[in-house]
């Protein structure tokens, strides 16, 4: 095989700490390879991945090399590595520098100096392959998160580059564009042979094109082979076992060989067409406990930007007390700017909230942050102090809670931020500033939390973890309202779900019924098994029946 | 109301970005050349017409809402501060104190106040036909770098205000209301507000200049995608608006449009504003003739 990427002996330590986050890791990338690099929150996938592109190594203390077509990394021109390494970060806004698609798209190849006519031919000839030709002259600005980060992966790959590195690209997308990316993704590997190295937690929509999975875990690299082989080590692991996709979770047990297990619905479909496997509806009925008080009633809301287009257009909306409402449907279908006026954040041009009979931004500030709670989805941007610890010091004290000191304590253990405690909210993980904002909301005991993509950047162990406490609360009373483009996690905790979609809230369905009438924002388990268990939304929905015998596959 | 034009379309737009940037230039400068009353009014009433004309209505709206307050500003002090001459339309006494409005002071800060507005009109109107790309495109024959820094700058800015109307709206959750609050404690919040805009700011421009690093940026000599060919239009628009602009520097070197003291400041009209008006407002709605010539020759 034709070595690309070679990681010797790399042990790495970030500077004030004392244990290094990767030690002594050895791999060999080869061209050509699809890689997906799990592992769960601080494993230590981006500091590798960083690693791997000269100009993002993280500043620390290093042992071992790094070396890229035989090459040690450090001694890679600027031009070798921009044509040789591509890289996509996570978060697409931080990317583009210019002002249009067309002008993203030149600016690496200004940067390498290719002249006026090779650029165009370049940008034409991507453009169509990509389906951005009809966004070429479309601001930055007015781009979906999903169409952006395919501009941010276009303007690398305009380099022609051997390797491209993505880190978690997909994390804040919306299931649709999450999966058109990977799809692109998949054709820029199979039709032009370009080598993709990527972290992601969520497996289930990219390993299914992968053919290599590496698992870092301890420091290590406790892993590496196969997908299928990787994904059953997983399922051994407490911690790692919520990162199986729920497709393959359903198989794992049926005894067959594991370089068969399926992992996209597809494969799913097509095991279950070969060997005939029967389910059947294990769904146990409930009935979501909801008062019939009113927690929250929204008549008429409607909101716009610019007064040339209802963002929110006539939008009603009731929920129970002790209900958690789940709100689904594309970036930018107004969500966000929806939770933000039911928190009372932003005023809309027409219509009322209420909560207790009162107008929600009519509240004073201090007496509504008592009663509703929100997590913002850039939670930095609701932080302020020095440390993870007097962030919840000085909430617990606007709060007026008493003892705010020893809550704020309390909280920090009950969220796993001792850690943490005392660095700054600001150079604290993703994951870890997402748990933070919950921390400051759920500090309050609020009667309403709401909760904008509380998802997003966790690991799935995080997220279970993070479903735990929510469902704790909100079986003691809290009323929860949130948006997600997690269907899982959706599925998985929700009462009542409804769809966000031309400036209104589609019908608000009880989750099953939702995700079981839904086609395509729904759980890769409801699309595998919609024939045969049509209410089917979660793994333990269903047992497999085969050889005249039923079992829980779960 | 004007309709605005769809600006890809104007003439004005495509004209080379060289000739536009000179043709602001001349704008720039011939606004800083009179400071006689009638010459704002009508300098200002074309700007209007023509950025009505390229920006649209609402935009030339909003804008001009901006603009009052810091209008009415300048009016305000320079009333404060010219007590000096006459006539006095009103006066008040508060002790020892006695203030005179007087109307040479309300007229030369009207004057002041509609120049800075016209300046601000002006420039709103060059970002809409010389966005970043053409500004790249004309400070790199000068400096590479320097275009670039011109384009990432205004994008920083960009980001640096919806950021900061983000984080204001986001932090009334941690009881920090801007619009609440004595005026202390609001100027203590905008200041704790600013100090974690401008941390944020700073660590995604840092990942942004790396990303910048990662795709290339350094690695050698820029080289330049857009390319724009020079047109005899380009020639036609440039000679003439050059022609307009040095009549409005030869008006001024006549003494036309300018007094030197506030004191003479009382009069709308005065000598030789005729000619002032008529070469500013020339040159000003100079693209909207351009663009209607250009319109005449569609086949």
């Amino acid at each position: 095989m034709d070595e690309l990427i070679k990681v010797d002996h790399l042990t790495f330590t970030y500077p004030d700490q004392k244990t290094p986050v990767i030690d002594d890791v050895n791999l060999v990338i080869n061209r050509g390879q699809f890689v997906v690099i799990a592992g769960a929150t601080g494993s230590g996938k981006t500091t590798l991945i960083n690693h791997f592109k000269k100009e993002l190594v993280p500043n620390g203390d290093r042992q071992g090399q790094v070396l890229i077509n035989q090459k040690p990394i450090s001694k890679l021109s600027k031009l070798e590595s921009a044509k040789v390494v591509g890289y996509v970060a996570q978060d697409p806004t931080i990317q583009p520098i210019m002002s249009t698609v067309i002008d993203e798209l030149a600016f690496a190849l200004e940067n390498v100096g290719e002249p006026s006519d090779e650029i165009e031919r370049r940008i034409a000839e991507l453009a169509n392959y990509l389906g951005l030709d009809q966004l070429l002259h479309q601001s930055i600005e007015a781009l979906s998160g999903g169409q952006l980060q395919l501009v941010n992966l276009a303007s690398v790959l305009i380099l022609r580059p051997e390797v491209i590195l993505l880190d978690e690209p997909a994390a804040q997308l919306d299931p649709l564009s999450t999966q058109h990316f990977f799809e692109v993704l998949n054709r820029v590997h199979q039709e032009l042979g370009i080598t993709i190295v990527m972290t992601e937690h969520h497996l289930g929509s990219v390993l299914a094109f992968a053919d290599r999975l590496i698992l870092l875990q301890g420091r290590h690299v406790s892993f590496d082979g196969l997908p299928r082989v990787g994904i059953a080590k997983m399922a051994a692991d407490s911690q790692l076992q919520y990162f199986v996709p729920q497709v393959s979770h359903l198989f794992l047990d049926t005894n067959k060989k594991l370089t068969k297990l399926p992992i996209s619905v597809a494969e799913g479909q097509k095991r279950i067409s070969d060997e005939k496997i029967k389910f059947v509806s294990a769904i146990k009925p409930t009935i979501p406990a909801v008062s019939e008080d009113h927690m929250l009633t929204a008549k008429n809301l409607t909101f716009s930007f610019d007064k040339q287009q209802n963002v929110i257009d006539r939008l009603d909306l009731t929920i129970s007390s002790g209900d958690w409402l789940s709100i689904v449907g594309k970036n930018g279908s107004g969500k966000s700017t929806l939770l933000s006026i039911l928190a009372g954040l932003r005023i809309p041009q027409h219509g009322k909230a209420k909560v207790a009979n009162q107008v929600v931004w009519k509240i004073p500030t201090a007496s509504r942050i008592q009663t509703i709670s929100f997590l913002s989805q850039t939670p930095s941007l609701q932080f302020g102090e020095e440390t993870v610890e007097k962030e919840l010091m000085k909430q617990a004290h606007e709060l007026r809670l008493d003892f705010p000191d020893k809550q704020a304590k309390m909280m920090i253990d009950r969220l796993h931020l001792s850690a943490v405690a005392d660095q700054s909210p600001f150079d604290i993980s993703g994951g870890q500033q997402q748990l933070l904002g919950v921390a400051l909301a759920l500090l309050a005991k609020p009667k309403l939390l709401i909760l904008d993509e509380p998802t997003k950047g966790l690991d799935p162990y995080t997220k279970h973890f993070l479903g735990q406490i929510l469902q704790e609360v909100n079986t003691s009373g809290m009323t929860i309202l949130m948006a997600s483009h997690d269907m899982e996690f959706s599925a998985a905790y929700s009462k009542h779900c409804a769809f966000m979609f031309d400036g209104h809230l589609n019908t608000v369905l009880p989750t099953r019924e939702f995700f079981a009438n839904n086609f395509f924002f729904t759980t890769s388990i409801n699309r595998l098994l919609r024939v045969q268990v049509p209410m089917a939304i979660m793994p333990e929905d269903v047992n497999s029946v085969s050889e005249g015998t039923s079992k829980h596959v779960s | 109301m004007m309709n605005k034009l769809p600006i890809r379309m104007t003439f004005f737009y495509r004209v080379h970005p060289a000739v536009a940037a000179i043709y602001f230039l001349e704008v720039v400068v011939a606004l800083l050349l009179f400071n006689h009353p009638s010459i704002a009014v009508f300098g200002f009433a074309g700007l209007t017409v023509t950025s009505l004309l390229y920006l649209g209505g609402s935009a030339v709206w909003r804008q001009l809402k901006m603009s009052l307050f810091l209008f009415l500003t300048i009016v305000l002090f320079n009333c404060l501060l010219n007590q000096r001459f006459g006539p006095i339309l009103w006066r008040l006494t508060i002790g020892s104190l006695t203030f005179k409005l007087t109307a040479p002071a309300l007229l030369y800060g009207a004057v002041m106040g509609l120049m800075l507005v016209q300046m601000l009109m002006a420039f709103g109107l060059l970002n809409a036909i010389l966005p970043p790309n053409k500004l790249v495109y004309v400070f790199s024959a000068v400096t590479p770098k320097l275009g670039l820094l011109v384009v990432i700058s205004a994008n920083l800015v960009k980001s640096f205000i919806r950021n900061f109307h983000q984080l204001s709206m986001l932090q009334k959750t941690r009881n920090i209301d801007l619009a609440k609050g004595s005026f202390v404690v609001r100027i203590k919040n905008a200041g704790h507000l600013l100090q974690i805009l401008l941390e944020d700011s700073l660590a995604s421009g840092m990942e942004t200049a790396r990303l910048m690093d990662a795709r290339g940026f350094g690695a050698g000599k820029r080289s330049h995608y857009r390319t724009y060919r020079w047109h005899m239009t380009d020639w036609l628009f440039l000679g003439l608006s050059i022609l307009i602009f040095l009549g409005i520097v030869a008006a001024r070197v006549n003494h036309i449009g300018w007094s030197d003291s506030v004191a003479q400041f009382s009069l709308f009209w005065l000598a030789g504003d005729l000619l002032g008006v008529g070469l500013l407002i020339g040159l000003l709605i100079f693209p909207m003739v351009a663009e209607g010539v250009y319109h005449l020759w569609t086949n």
